[in-house]
């Protein structure tokens, strides 16, 4: 019982400390810091000092991965050291300490894609535009409390990024080095599919929403600036898909519009050389 | 009007998120822009400015070393200064065109000078790896509350810096031609496709594309045919775009 107890005493200060993976991001070792402090719990638990030592010296080596996927990392890496500490000979010991940089190495550069992918490409942005055209749909009941679209993100975004976090940690302890089969149960590639797929709907629904104040003057009205915000959608997706830097395109956006004001003006100006022109 | 130390510490605070702690979205600049325009007594600027600003750098992700602009400081500084002039009489599109471009400068320099500290924290974890190997293992937990400290004064700096800067320069928005603000009003419209041209370019497939265009025509048949609030459109909008995700999940759909 006693046993058990601190098993999850253990767990829950790896979950905690897990958090603070990327609190010393370095070029030459990437989250080496953080994941060596996410598992420092478990080497206390298992190793004598000399040996705490030497684990947390392996531990120093490079490893980058996805914040949030590193949880399965983690997990399974605290399993296979304490199957290492319980081994007896030399030979056992340096097997052990194979495998467990075999499976860092093996899992972190997909966990990264996958998280990449998922996580920061499409769920995030998801989220954030949810909450967006809840505020644009007029869903809470005033301007003031558009506000409230922001709690919405942040409540939807952490219930599951954190059950993830959480369940990821725990499988990956439940299966050591088998936690790669863990990673085909979520079904990632589908679900990104999926979540664009939703993400297309919605943002068909918010192109009308966001340009139909204009319907009270006129269907027409409403029809060509719905089908002038398609042809500059197009045309800045082009600008996007080459790759210009969105603080350019920000800039050349407002600079266009500058033209836009002033245009009327300077072609009403008499020509230079004019005898009202100068 | 003041400005005051407080959103100094809640921005400074909020971008520890970012990469120091936990990820849980507080320095995403829907929330920092929020919070930042509720401190100034404006919420829907503060929003809209954070929504917009999270719209434009949707595909600017944090890969391997690759850095955006810093979009917490971007996202509040602008979000409270916006907000606070906006109260003064500043109309809210022109407002948050404004003190976007204004303060988009620091927030790129923000992100440079976290590339330094990455350089640094290479030297303190090599520091640290010393120390355990003399067998000074206290000085191991020790860096962490040492380098969020740093991390901490970072961000508190570079907010200051782009608050003091948006509050200098935003005193001479009465001072600008009509046409000026008038063409910033026009940017802030075409700022909202961008951010929306930067989602389509994300989910950009064929399949996408048609799904995109069927929602839009039926978003519009419901508005001019059934003249629809935009409440009710938008709840038939999410019951079908959802029911079609659900459909796409059912195992009979996919051969499962």
């Amino acid at each position: 019982m006693r046993r058990v107890v601190f098993q999850k005493i253990r767990f829950f200060q790896m979950f905690l400390r897990s958090f603070f993976l990327q609190s010393l991001w370095n070029f030459e070792r990437g989250l080496n810091y953080g994941f060596a402090l996410a598992l420092l719990p478990v080497l206390r638990a298992v190793y004598q000092e000399e040996e705490r030592r030497e684990a947390l010296m392996r531990h120093m080596s490079y490893f980058s991965t996805h914040p949030y996927l590193a949880s399965l990392v983690i997990g399974a890496v605290a399993r296979l050291e304490e199957e290492r500490s319980k081994e007896t000979t030399e030979r056992g010991k340096m097997r052990k300490e194979e495998e467990i940089n075999a499976l860092k190495i093996g899992l972190m550069g997909p966990l990264a894609a996958l998280g990449d992918n998922f996580f920061w490409a499409v769920f995030r942005p998801f989220c954030v535009f949810l909450a967006v055209f809840a505020a644009c749909a007029e869903v809470f009941p005033t301007a003031r409390w558009a506000g409230l679209g922001a709690a919405f993100f942040l409540l939807f975004y952490n219930i599951f990024h954190l059950f993830i976090r959480a369940r990821m940690l725990r499988r990956g302890f439940l299966h050591g080095d088998q936690a790669v089969l863990e990673l085909q149960r979520y079904r990632f590639q589908e679900n990104i599919s999926i979540l664009k797929t939703l993400l297309a709907g919605i943002l068909g629904v918010f192109a009308v929403l966001w340009n139909s104040s204009v319907v009270a003057n006129g269907t027409a009205l409403f029809l060509l600036k719905l089908v002038f915000f398609i042809a500059i959608l197009g045309l800045y997706a082009f600008a996007v898909r080459k790759r210009i830097p969105s603080e350019y395109l920000v800039g050349a956006i407002v600079l266009f519009a500058m033209v836009l004001v002033y245009w009327p003006k300077l072609s009403a100006a008499p020509p230079i050389g004019s005898p009202t022109g100068g | 009007m003041e400005i005051g130390w407080t959103p100094v510490l809640l921005l400074a605070t909020l971008a520890l998120d970012a990469t120091a702690v936990g990820q849980f979205g507080f320095s995403r600049p829907l929330v920092a822009g929020t919070l930042a325009g509720a401190l100034a007594g404006e919420v829907h600027t503060g929003f809209f400015l954070g929504a917009l600003v999270e719209l434009i750098w949707a595909n600017d992700l944090p890969v391997g070393s690759h850095l955006p602009p810093d979009l917490t400081v971007l996202a509040g500084a602008a979000g409270f200064t916006a907000a606070k002039w906006t109260k003064e009489g500043l109309s809210e599109p022109a407002g948050v065109v404004f003190f976007l471009l204004v303060v988009l400068p620091v927030a790129v320099f923000s992100s440079r000078a976290e590339v330094v500290l990455r350089h640094w924290h290479s030297r303190w974890v090599l520091w640290v790896e010393k120390e355990i190997q003399k067998g000074r293992m206290w000085k191991f937990e020790v860096l962490l509350p040492a380098a969020l400290f740093v991390q901490w004064l970072k961000a508190a700096l570079f907010s200051f810096l782009a608050l003091w800067v948006a509050h200098g320069l935003g005193r001479f928005w009465s001072w600008l031609p009509e046409e000026i603000l008038q063409g910033l009003e026009y940017a802030y419209w075409f700022l909202w496709v961008l951010g929306c041209s930067v989602l389509f370019e994300l989910i950009w497939n064929r399949k996408n594309a048609f799904f995109f265009f069927f929602c839009m025509l039926a978003s519009c048949a419901l508005l001019l045919f059934a003249d629809a609030p935009p409440l009710i459109i938008a709840l038939a909008g999410l019951v079908g775009v959802f029911g079609y995700g659900l459909f796409q999940r059912l195992p009979i759909r996919s051969g499962r």
